[in-house]
């Protein structure tokens, strides 16, 4: 796949810039052909361009034909800068919603605290957010906020605190360690936390259907008996996920079912 | 101690070891009989125990001291008094302190150490195998470990609490460690088939208690077998009521009290050893565990346990059920690498807990304590 990365990456460096080269060096590394899109001139990117505003927008859109996804890292000024006003920030992310149209997959990638002043929601951002296939959040305390965004559904969202250099990419992250590496314990270390961050995500999440759903929370090891069925198994929030869809679209169909 | 006791004795030194007739730190209730006999090179001297008067006030002031309460001084003396008195042990000492070059106190918060440290401090050297606990905060200990001439810290968390404990901490304070015998050789297999183990476990070696952390311990480990599918049971053994919740039943194996020659082969068998303990001051069976190649998985809360696994790069810490999981998939999924972080672990151990060097830096503070006095 041709994937289009958008952000800064180093030099000069930086952690947000570091861990936006680690995420595109692991789409490298799983085969996939990555054009790297910078607003820093200093950058090693692929290309430079302004990326402030509406030209983001214009940028993605040069560019649609040749990549079949992208991966848009939003950052200050890139496109709202803080202080962007109402008008400024409704025209940069309607234009970022139509030109990301052209792309088959696109990944929004947010630092924490979310750059985008004003908050995710709106509807200057709708489509923005449906056009979006995933979201990569830094923090997982992101997430709430995240799913404030209209249409926007946990399954799309994933954490990723960053990856330390040197641990192996993929899943889990620790099997292509050899035991020889110098710093072996900050690195199995390092994945713990990373893996129980996305844990905690999901687990959220399967709280939160759970609670909504009416199905049994977590075992509890002190109650009698055997531990219950953990609520929210992967295929369960799906179901939930997909009835959850199903039903607005049922009401909005109904009337015309019912007329002859 | 005793071990220590004995470690300076085949040096040359000439050692008695004061001890009480009890044998549980729960009772304080005289068991073995009172005398003196001689036990790898070292007089040993036992002394009854002295119940309390009232254990009533006793309690009162426990349940103070444990929800932080201030006790005034008369309290506080009360408090210490309340569990038991070896009132033989301190008269023994004040008739003989003369003889003696130096007097090495242990544990903090029993009265034996309070108090035998009231009779020549100037020759007194306390080793509190100091935690971060209420009863750490009371003056009399503060007092206690600024009084005397010198402590011995068994690790560098334990010396910085300290400080904070006691301001005015004796100045002839030294990190000298605590030492770990290192077997000859370890029988995995033998110990799974003498005690009927047939699946890979985890193992939690120590007393079975609030204090310890088993309670959380079990809650995470249940939380993380669910999560992972995780193929281990959770072996245990030492003293203390299990109470395994209905869920986990099949999952935990109690052996109960190990004899001291039996655990090293425990060590050797578990796929990891998991310190769920904040209250630590040391923790042996960390360096048992790594000393047999085992590796050390431990609540991220105790300071002094990741420390070490900080500092030797041979153990992992957790903060919840959840990051315990991923240790515990760790070892699952990857133990090559696992016993790596054990060697790690070995080597740290071998390096800084050998009686050797443990001797060594108590020989070199007491050299220091006898010489200063007479220079």
């Amino acid at each position: 796949m041709r994937v289009l990365v958008v952000g800064t990456v180093p030099p000069p460096g930086g952690a947000p810039a570091r861990r936006l080269a680690a995420a595109a060096a692991e789409l490298v590394d799983a085969g996939h052909e990555v054009e790297i899109l910078s607003p820093d001139p200093r950058s090693a990117a692929h290309a430079h361009g302004a990326l402030a505003g509406p030209m983001l927008a214009l940028q993605l859109a040069r560019r649609a034909r040749r990549f079949d996804a992208a991966v848009v890292n939003f950052e200050p000024g890139l496109p709202l800068s803080s202080g962007a006003d109402r008008a400024t920030r409704a025209v940069t992310l309607v234009a970022l919603g139509i030109a990301l149209r052209g792309f088959g997959e696109v990944t929004i990638r947010l630092p924490s605290p979310i750059p985008i002043p004003g908050g995710v929601g709106g509807r200057a951002s709708r489509e923005l957010w449906s056009r979006t296939t995933g979201v990569v959040l830094e923090h997982a305390e992101d997430l709430d906020r995240i799913l404030e965004a209209p249409g926007m559904t946990v399954e799309r969202v994933r954490v990723d605190a960053g990856r330390p250099a040197g641990v192996p990419p993929g899943e889990p992250g620790w099997r292509g360690l050899t035991g020889t590496e110098v710093d072996l314990r900050e690195l199995v270390q390092a994945a713990v936390r990373e893996r129980a961050a996305r844990d905690r995500l999901v687990n959220a999440a399967r709280v939160e259907l759970g609670a909504r759903s009416g199905l049994a929370t977590p075992a509890d090891p002190f109650a009698d008996g055997p531990p219950a069925r953990a609520a929210g198994r992967p295929d369960e929030i799906a179901r939930l996920v997909l009835a959850r869809c199903r039903r607005p679209a049922r009401r909005l169909l109904s009337p015309l079912r019912g007329s002859p | 101690m005793a071990e220590a006791a004995r470690g300076l004795a085949a040096r040359g030194h000439e050692v008695d070891l004061l001890t009480t007739c009890a044998k549980s730190h729960y009772s304080w209730s005289n068991e073995f009989p009172a005398g003196t006999f001689v036990d790898g090179g070292v007089t040993v001297r036992r002394f009854a125990t002295v119940a309390a008067r009232s254990r009533l006030v006793a309690a009162q002031l426990e349940q103070r001291v444990q929800r932080g309460e201030a006790l005034d001084a008369g309290e506080e003396v009360a408090w210490v008094n309340g569990r038991f008195r070896v009132p033989d042990l301190y008269l023994h000492l004040m008739a003989r302190s003369r003889e003696l070059d130096a007097i090495v106190l242990s544990p903090y918060l029993f009265w034996s150490t309070i108090y035998g440290a009231q009779v020549v401090p100037e020759r007194t050297i306390v080793m509190p195998c100091l935690h971060d606990e209420p009863y750490a905060w009371l003056d009399i200990v503060s007092s206690t470990l600024s009084d005397v001439a010198g402590a011995w810290f068994l690790s560098e968390p334990e010396h910085q609490l300290a400080h904070r404990v006691a301001p005015g901490l004796a100045p002839r304070h030294a990190v000298v460690g605590a030492a770990v015998a290192v077997p000859a050789s370890y029988d995995p297999a033998g110990f799974r088939s003498r005690h009927g183990l047939g699946r890979p476990f985890v193992l939690y070696a120590g007393r079975r208690e609030e204090g310890k952390g088993w309670r959380r311990l079990l809650a995470s480990f249940s939380a993380a077998v669910v999560a992972h599918d995780l193929p281990f049971d959770l072996v245990t053994c030492g003293v203390g009521a299990v109470d395994v919740p209905g869920g986990l039943a099949d999952r935990v194996v109690d052996l109960g009290y190990l004899e001291e020659d039996e655990l090293p082969h425990a060590f050797a068998a578990a796929e990891a050893l998991l310190q769920p303990s904040r209250n630590e001051s040391f923790s042996r069976t960390v360096m048992e565990a790594w000393l047999a190649g085992t590796p050390v998985i431990a609540d991220a809360a105790g300071e002094v346990v990741a420390w070490h696994c900080e500092r030797s790069g041979g153990g992992l810490t957790y903060a919840d059920e959840l990051e315990l999981g991923e240790c515990l998939a760790f070892v699952a999924d990857a133990p090559k690498a696992a016993s790596a972080l054990a060697e790690r672990g070995r080597r740290y151990v071998l390096a800084h807990y050998t009686w050797e060097t443990v001797l060594d830096a108590m020989e070199a503070s007491l050299d220091g304590l006898v010489g200063g006095e007479r220079s």
